[in-house]
């Protein structure tokens, strides 16, 4: 018969707290490279200032609208640029797989994509030229990271640009209707 | 190496309106940049310091990568979010890639490499201090000290972890009670 404490069968189970409070009690910050920001700052590409806000406190006709009304979807396609800028190389590098199956990931990925159609039509459809190249730009990053997906199904890298480029189309479409004078 | 992981709060810090320096980041402002880089770097720092096993220069690497991609992506940062667990996530992210990297060299996953971690031996001298509980850390293997890492002294649960990871739940427990169980023996078992 085996008589011993319950405690001796594992011998760690007292250890762990003691354990746990020693690593909680461990410094939370460590002093980053002295050069850390300028090598930083050396390797940032350009990024011109892109303007996010919409134009809400502009009186119908003004000039300043009128600028915004442009500098609005020029900031939309740099944003959708940087989507490109993103996916580009990812795809070009990316090893070929076939998957028999769709990972975790991808099917992530198809629920996102699900919610972003659910989303997306319940904004008003924009028809203004001036939108449509950001919009159409983003629409192509998102066929790309899909693509990219199905090379990388376990990339959550991919799944998180995939989220950002569905989260910066819906804001750019907020944005153009509110502009052209449309709910949102 | 170990010498330098001291708190570094800099209460000196002027107040700062997080959200409009963010904003403004994202806006293309460099030296809004610099703010963010300067509040949040130390504590980045520390958690891709001890993904990377204390590899200063691995962790340096992984540092910058993160601060690259915040950068590229800020634009599309939703403010509705903590910018400090935006940029946590990518460190994270940006210590494990650049450990898979190196893995991937001479291994063909993170479990039980290695990597070019020196042994140490630590038994025998200033046992029960902070620094031979990091220097043990520093030997763990990558993905069980990954595990620990992020559970026990970042606070993450496991199901983050595995998703970060790419792993079942349940090898997240299990990598965490490995890591435990060595990070006990080589520490001559003194917790």
């Amino acid at each position: 018969m085996n008589h011993e404490d319950p405690r001796m069968t594992d011998p760690t189970d007292h250890t762990d707290d003691a354990l746990q409070q020693r690593l909680r009690a461990l410094p939370r910050e460590l002093a980053p490279p002295g050069d850390g920001w300028a090598r930083l700052q050396a390797a940032l590409p350009p990024r011109p200032p892109i303007v996010a806000a919409p134009p809400r406190m502009l009186g119908h006709g003004s000039s300043a609208r009128r600028r915004l009304r442009w500098a609005l979807p020029a900031g939309a396609a740099l944003a959708a640029s940087v989507a490109l800028y993103w996916v580009a190389p990812m795809t070009m590098q990316l090893p070929s797989q076939t998957p028999a199956a769709p990972s975790v990931l991808q099917q992530q990925a198809s629920a996102m994509s699900a919610d972003y159609q659910q989303a997306i039509a319940a904004l008003p459809r924009v028809d203004a030229p001036e939108w449509r190249p950001a919009l159409r730009e983003l629409d192509d990053s998102a066929h790309q990271i899909h693509a990219a997906l199905a090379q990388s199904p376990r990339s959550r890298h991919l799944l998180e640009q995939l989220q950002r480029t569905y989260a910066l189309r819906l804001e750019l479409t907020r944005q153009a209707a509110t502009s052209t004078g449309l709910p949102s | 190496m170990l010498d330098t992981l001291t708190p570094t709060l800099d209460t000196s810090l002027p107040a700062y309106d997080e959200p409009a320096v963010v904003r403004a980041a994202a806006a293309g402002d460099v030296a809004a940049y610099e703010q963010l880089y300067r509040r949040h770097a130390p504590r980045l720092f520390a958690v891709v310091w001890r993904l990377c096993g204390g590899q200063r220069a691995r962790a340096e690497d992984a540092l910058q990568e993160a601060f690259l991609q915040a950068w590229k992506a800020l634009p599309a940062f939703r403010m509705d979010s903590s910018i400090a667990t935006w940029l946590h996530r990518l460190a994270v992210n940006a210590a494990l890639m650049e450990l898979r990297a190196r893995s991937n060299q001479a291994h063909d996953s993170l479990d039980d490499a290695d990597l070019d971690l020196p042994q140490m031996h630590v038994h025998d001298r200033c046992a029960g201090t902070e620094r031979d509980l990091e220097r043990v850390l520093a030997t763990l293997p990558p993905r069980a000290r990954a595990v620990l890492v992020l559970h026990d002294i970042e606070g993450w649960k496991h199901s983050e972890i595995a998703e970060q990871l790419q792993m079942a739940v349940g090898s997240s427990k299990a990598q965490l009670h490995r890591a435990r169980g060595l990070l006990r023996a080589r520490l001559g078992d003194m917790t």
